[in-house]
């Protein structure tokens, strides 16, 4: 906060110039004093939740040795023993601190990780046969409650963590987590109450980037390519994560230019961030061909048996897809053209899928998407150079950059497409300097 | 607001301590009241094993159920079974005329009586072999003992003349490792006993 310090110190000197009236000055301070609170306590919160995290990994490693030398007794002692303070704490905390976040988030984080200690060392101790699973799945239903009681941003998040290892799991072992919208579900009204009455601080904004970033690691094993109960038919899904993605990107980059984030600053619009930075990144994968060719290695099997996981996945894509529709088109009805660009993603991802299960060449694809993010570059270093804003007009150039030396090193396309390519991209320059040109003049 | 907010806390405390309370009670009355087997070990492979803070197991029963499998699903064990989705069995254990356990019968229910181990099984893509994961195949040790014990395990398995084997007490599919013999001695007497002089097979 040092901007605020030097506004605070040229207060009087303005005042005294008379370039603002002293009421204007009050009213300045009040509002950075005001806004002071909840920054001063964040070192607190984030020194206890560290120290918290630190302790409790500490005990871990500490248990984690296997003193042989104790008795099972003594053992079975020490491997509740975490879990008990940790609880005490976390009461103490309700009862007399309730008021401290720090106390709340530190002894909440302090709960939830004595909670794996206690069953991975009882498993130690009896030699219990670890299923990563059903372990991952046990440790965050405990912690569930934890953070709806204590209101605790920090555990959500390690909650999150501990759905998306679970599911990573499950689909590596080839089940389809089924439970995951449930356990999503369960942790929902904790997020609306926390951007019902505390939607301007920093662990709502952290908890919003863990949520976003969570859904995005999520789909990816949600869309794992699931095999059929059928023996030797597969029915893979690549395609629906470029469905999938394209949608659920398009969807955030939507919320993130609502009106309401108009004047906040970048960290607390992570839908905007995270939406704009992977709507380039995604359509720059799929600009290459063996993106297309690993699609259409998997689709050459029966959709005939049709699963309950598919049909789940196609559930998914599809209400993906309409939500994103849904909020574009409220967007354009709400007239704000600019973000048409990067919020039709998902309708050329939508066009690249049917051309692909067309049959139809992926050549023509790969001209779709590469003008598409010759377009969103474009875009973006206009919109840049319109508003005036550095930030702006260098992402658009990075998106640009990134495009020609992909083109230009990507080895799988033949001279004479490159060459295109590469004329078209030259015309796209030249009319964008035309165009800047004539905007100064115009001036 | 506190009261009710304390009370709810109180059973949220008491869930979370039931669960690792019933795992240390599940496995105390296996203990109490399951019988004892002798599973009879094989040297693993030292590249499989996962060197750490536990000794990874082979057993000789693992032959066994490989062939009980087959003979269950009379040679249809490539339609019986998935490579990717384990199917779990129940295997009724009985004794060997040395008290080793071996395989009476093997099914997909469980058997009427408390003798019983669950393993899971899938089929192996490239070899006629099913796979078979026996739930208590991992030892835990002092994180400093564990490699030394590996490494007895391995020796002593090689050895024709000395004999290894786990304990393992058994209740309906439910089972505790509670120790691993070598040479006839539980594992930690061994190490303390061989500690000073390197380990190699008796002559």
């Amino acid at each position: 906060m040092a901007r605020k310090s030097v506004i605070l110190k040229e207060l009087p000197k303005l005042v005294g110039e008379g370039i603002i009236k002293q009421d204007a000055a009050d009213a300045i301070r009040a509002y950075y004093e005001k806004k002071d609170v909840p920054q001063s306590s964040m070192l607190l919160i984030a020194f206890g939740v560290m120290g918290a995290v630190l302790v409790g990994g500490g005990i871990i490693l500490l248990l984690a040795h296997n003193w042989d030398d104790l008795s099972r007794v003594l053992r079975t002692v020490l491997s509740l023993t975490p879990l008990a303070v940790a609880q005490s704490l976390c009461g103490y905390a309700l009862v007399k601190r309730n008021e401290s976040i720090a106390w709340r988030e530190a002894t909440a984080a302090f709960i939830v990780l004595s909670i794996g200690t206690a069953i991975a060392l009882i498993s130690q101790t009896y030699n219990i046969y670890g299923n990563l699973g059903r372990f991952l799945l046990t440790w965050s239903l405990l912690a569930l409650p934890v953070f709806y009681i204590m209101n605790a941003s920090f555990s959500a998040v390690l909650y999150l963590i501990g759905i998306a290892s679970w599911t990573g799991y499950q689909a590596f072992d080839m089940d389809y987590p089924y439970l995951f919208w449930p356990l999503c579900a369960a942790a929902a009204p904790y997020f609306f109450y926390m951007y019902k009455n505390f939607n301007q601080t920093i662990r709502f904004q952290l908890l919003t980037w863990a949520t976003l970033i969570f859904f995005y690691i999520s789909i990816e094993f949600l869309l794992m390519p699931w095999r059929t109960y059928l023996h030797g038919s597969w029915f893979s899904l690549p395609g629906y994560s470029l469905l999938a993605y394209g949608a659920y990107y398009s969807l955030i980059f939507l919320i993130g230019r609502g009106r309401h984030y108009d004047d906040k600053s970048l960290f607390s619009n992570p839908f905007l961030v995270i939406g704009s930075l992977a709507i380039p990144v995604m359509v720059l994968i799929y600009t290459f061909e063996s993106s297309w060719k690993h699609i259409e290695e998997f689709s050459h099997t029966s959709i005939a048996q049709f699963s309950v996981p598919i049909w789940m996945s196609t559930v998914m894509v599809a209400m993906l897809l309409a939500a994103a529709l849904a909020l574009l088109i409220i967007r354009i009805r709400q007239k704000q053209y600019t973000v048409i660009p990067m919020g039709i993603g998902f309708l050329v991802a939508s066009a690249g899928y049917a051309l692909l299960n067309a049959g139809i060449s992926v050549d023509l694809n790969l001209v779709l998407f590469n003008l598409y993010l010759l377009f969103i570059g474009v875009f973006t270093v206009v919109q840049g150079v319109r508003e005036s804003r550095l930030v702006v007009i260098n992402f658009g150039m990075l998106i640009l950059a990134s495009q020609i030396i992909s083109r230009f090193f990507d080895s799988n396309l033949s001279f004479v497409l490159r060459g295109i390519i590469f004329i078209i991209f030259g015309i796209g320059f030249l009319l964008v300097n035309i165009l800047i040109v004539k905007k100064r003049k115009s001036i | 607001m506190i009261k009710p907010r304390l009370a709810i806390f109180i059973i949220i405390v008491a869930v979370q301590l039931s669960v690792p309370i019933y795992l240390i009670a599940n496995r105390e009355y296996v203990l109490k009241t399951g019988h004892a087997f002798h599973f009879r070990t094989e040297p693993v492979d030292p590249y499989d094993a996962f060197r750490g803070r536990y000794v990874y197991l082979d057993f000789a029963i693992e032959n066994d159920i490989n062939e009980a499998v087959k003979k269950e699903y009379g040679g249809k064990v490539w339609e019986a079974l998935d490579s990717d989705r384990a199917r779990t069995m129940y295997v009724s254990l009985k004794k060997d005329a040395r008290g080793f356990a071996i395989v009476a019968t093997i099914g997909e229910i469980p058997p009427g009586y408390a003798d019983y181990i669950k393993v899971d099984v899938k089929r192996n893509e490239y070899s006629d072999r099913v796979l078979v994961d026996i739930p208590f195949n991992r030892f835990y040790m002092d994180e400093f003992d564990a490699p030394k014990a590996e490494h007895a395990y391995n020796t002593v398995n090689r050895d024709q003349k000395m004999e290894a084997y786990a304990v393992v007490y058994v209740k309906k599919g439910e089972t505790v490792l509670y120790d691993l013999m070598l040479d006839n001695m539980p594992i930690r007497e061994y190490l303390t006993k061989y500690s000073s002089e390197p380990l190699k097979p008796r002559k």
